[in-house]
């Protein structure tokens, strides 16, 4: 699993897991969350999921992780572009309320 | 009915594995319909996901994976070496919203019909069943 991460301003970034978001990839998508929380005090974070074939639990809950640790320091977690997988494990969950999509970075970033 | 069939170690690496032969099994059976593809899909991994994720031992951990597409119902079957798992699927629900773990049993739960563990001999046996819509 590949991670791009960018930093559209300076209280954000936008981070896009490319690949399966799973008990593998997870850890390493909270480290990049919390390293731009904490580190680089980019408290606005969003998770550009267009390149996410699949997301589990695991990966479920690296998301509920690291909107815990942006709304922790004043910001938020959003999530942008979700693939049709990851829209049917939002819904099968429940979760779309607490992680509830936009359609693009830019409605998530503003 | 159209089968296919792992038999690998038990590690993370072997999620891939599972995945492949999931698309490989879609490949042959065209007509299975996007939501059954996906949820089954969801709950098999679940389950293998758990299944590394629990067997921690000091000795190599074998898994076999049976998946079988009937006309109406999607299969999956998992038998794998480690020590008897810890499982209360009556009381698997989904966790609080902002909880980080504890929904993979609840998600499997909500994807597929029936899903079943038991000790069978050495083994822990998985069964996952989905009625196809389409």
């Amino acid at each position: 699993m590949k991670f791009d991460v960018s930093s559209p301003r300076a209280d954000a970034a936008v981070i896009r897991p490319c690949g399966r978001l799973d008990m593998t990839a997870a850890p390493e998508l909270r480290d990049l969350v919390t390293t731009a929380v904490r580190d680089e005090a980019r408290s606005h974070v969003v998770i550009d999921l267009a390149a996410t074939d699949f997301i589990d639990s695991s990966g479920l809950g690296s998301l509920i992780g690291g909107l815990k640790v942006a709304r922790n320091a004043g910001g938020d977690l959003r999530i942008a572009c979700p693939t049709t997988q990851v829209t049917m494990v939002l819904e099968l969950t429940n979760m779309l309320r607490i992680l509830r999509p936009y359609e693009t970075v830019e409605d998530a970033l503003s | 009915m159209v089968e296919r069939s792992l038999h690998a170690c038990v590690d993370p690496l072997c999620l891939s594995k599972v995945h492949m032969l999931i698309e490989d099994l879609w490949a042959e059976t065209t007509d299975v319909a996007v939501i059954d593809r996906f949820l089954f899909e969801s709950a098999v991994l679940e389950i293998a996901g758990n299944i590394v994720q629990h067997s921690v031992s000091d000795y190599e951990i074998l898994c076999n994976l049976v998946l079988r597409v009937y006309e109406t119902r999607l299969e999956a079957v998992f038998s794998d070496t480690a020590e008897p798992a810890i499982v209360d699927l009556e009381s698997a629900a989904l966790p609080d919203h902002l909880a980080e773990h504890g929904r993979g049993l609840a998600m499997t739960k909500l994807a597929v019909d029936r899903l079943s563990y038991a000790r069978e001999g050495s083994l822990n046996c998985w069964r996952l069943s989905r009625t196809r819509t389409g």
